[in-house]
């Protein structure tokens, strides 16, 4: 396999190259094996999750521009993995050691899934596909293959009955429906997990 | 916590959002922002659901993009190891373990079967009158039998040189110890291997053995202990 420099790898995140995640992969997740294992957390959280949700977090930090590059990639995603490990090992024991771990620099807290992201996350899962069609519509995103943008802030309902091929007033009635439906789990779930 | 019940406050901030508020409706939605806190809630929620939504949908895309790679990974290994079955491949060490015991074992039984075969093959003639001596070899393996001295003042008979007419019935010898078992073993000059064993217990220290079932030659016997043999004829 062919080896890459630093700026390489973060270029080929930022692209969205296969081959540079792989490599990622293949290269830095036998260290993070070993951590979990040596952790004794794995009945409160499996390796292969910790490396999965690692190497997602370090792409979602990578592509907003949030390495700053001060420690080498392979540092950061342990330290990623660390957090996370910490992080689920918290959820399950409400306290804030772990052996040697302390909690993570401000840098990497940057890149914790809050607990307002878990909510929208777990409402995501649980929504109609149409539902999320018009939401991304009117959030103005856009998602292309393994990439997801913000084109505009609010898009209009015009163009949003267009794209879906509906009336306008159905478009702003499916959209009030569906978002009425977001923001009242949204704001129950928030209201059970932070009051 | 109190839920928006109709689509209506929905429709008046999304029209808010896209700046479609009359002068009338725009007086009106900034005083409920003051005074209306479930209202003003509902607006706060709104705008951060946006930001959140676009987080959490770059998150689930990110891991589909991980995870399908994650499949590309592990795919070769999976074509290679396909004959595997997947509990092995999963617990490695496990597999390791099992495997080096079962090799141990193999070994362990190889080393009981072919080492008494080697040293006892019984001899061709007279095969249905011999006993397996690998039956008689086993308990004193085992350390089941102690070891008593036979020597030759406790061997009766027949005497050491006796001639014996192959048509008689030959009747062994010896003097009992205890209630231990003993091996009779009668071998042929020549031949390293008995060509007769019996077990016999206790307290019987004698045999008889039916005429013919030699044949002429010189012969030995010994009663558990091979050092100390008598020897006869058959003609």
């Amino acid at each position: 396999m062919r080896k890459y420099t630093e700026s390489e790898l973060i270029d080929g995140v930022k692209r969205g190259d296969d081959q540079v995640i792989l490599f990622l992969m293949k290269n830095y997740t036998n260290n993070i094996k070993k951590m979990v294992n040596d952790l004794n957390i794995t009945r409160y959280i499996q390796p292969e999750d910790v490396i999965q949700e690692g190497m997602v977090e370090l792409i979602m930090n990578i592509r907003d521009n949030k390495f700053k590059g001060t420690s080498s990639l392979s540092t950061y995603y342990f330290a990623i993995c660390r957090f996370i490990c910490l992080k689920q090992y918290n959820k399950f024991k409400n306290i804030y050691q772990l052996g040697d771990i302390e909690i993570a620099d401000n840098d990497f807290r940057d890149f914790e899934i809050d607990g307002k992201l878990a909510c929208i996350l777990e409402i995501l899962k649980s929504m109609k596909k149409e539902c999320i069609e018009i939401i991304d519509l009117r959030f103005g995103l856009s998602i292309n293959g393994d990439k997801v943008k913000r084109e505009v802030e609010n898009r209009g309902f015009e163009e949003i009955a267009k794209a879906l091929n509906i009336e306008y007033a159905n478009a702003r009635q499916r959209f009030g429906r569906c978002i009425q439906a977001l923001l009242a789990e949204y704001q129950k779930r928030k209201a059970f997990n932070f009051n | 916590m109190k839920f928006p019940e109709t689509n209506r406050d929905i429709d008046l901030i999304e029209r808010y959002l896209d700046g479609e508020l009359t002068f009338e409706e725009q007086q009106s939605f900034d005083k409920r922002m003051i005074d209306d806190p479930v209202f003003k809630d509902l607006v706060g929620a709104r705008k951060e659901s946006s930001e959140l939504w676009l987080k959490a949908r770059t998150y689930y895309t990110v891991k589909e993009e991980v995870n399908r790679i994650h499949k590309m990974k592990f795919s070769h290994k999976k074509n290679i190891l396909r004959i595997v079955p997947s509990y092995l491949t999963q617990h490695k060490y496990y597999s390791i373990a099992a495997i080096g015991i079962l090799l141990i074992a193999l070994i362990a039984a190889l080393l009981f079967i072919v080492r008494p075969s080697q040293k006892f093959k019984i001899a061709d003639n007279d095969r249905n009158k011999i006993y397996d001596v690998r039956k008689a070899i086993k308990p004193a393996e085992k350390g089941e039998i102690k070891i008593y001295k036979y020597d030759l003042n406790n061997l009766l008979k027949p005497d050491n040189g006796e001639v014996i007419s192959r048509n008689k019935v030959i009747r062994f010898e010896w003097r009992c110890f205890d209630n231990s078992d003993r091996y009779l073993f009668i071998t042929k000059r020549g031949e390293e291997l008995p060509v007769f064993s019996r077990l016999i217990l206790c307290p019987k220290s004698f045999m008889l053995l039916p005429a013919g079932t030699l044949k002429p030659g010189v012969y030995t016997w010994y009663v558990t202990d091979e050092k100390f043999q008598r020897t006869f004829t058959i003609k």
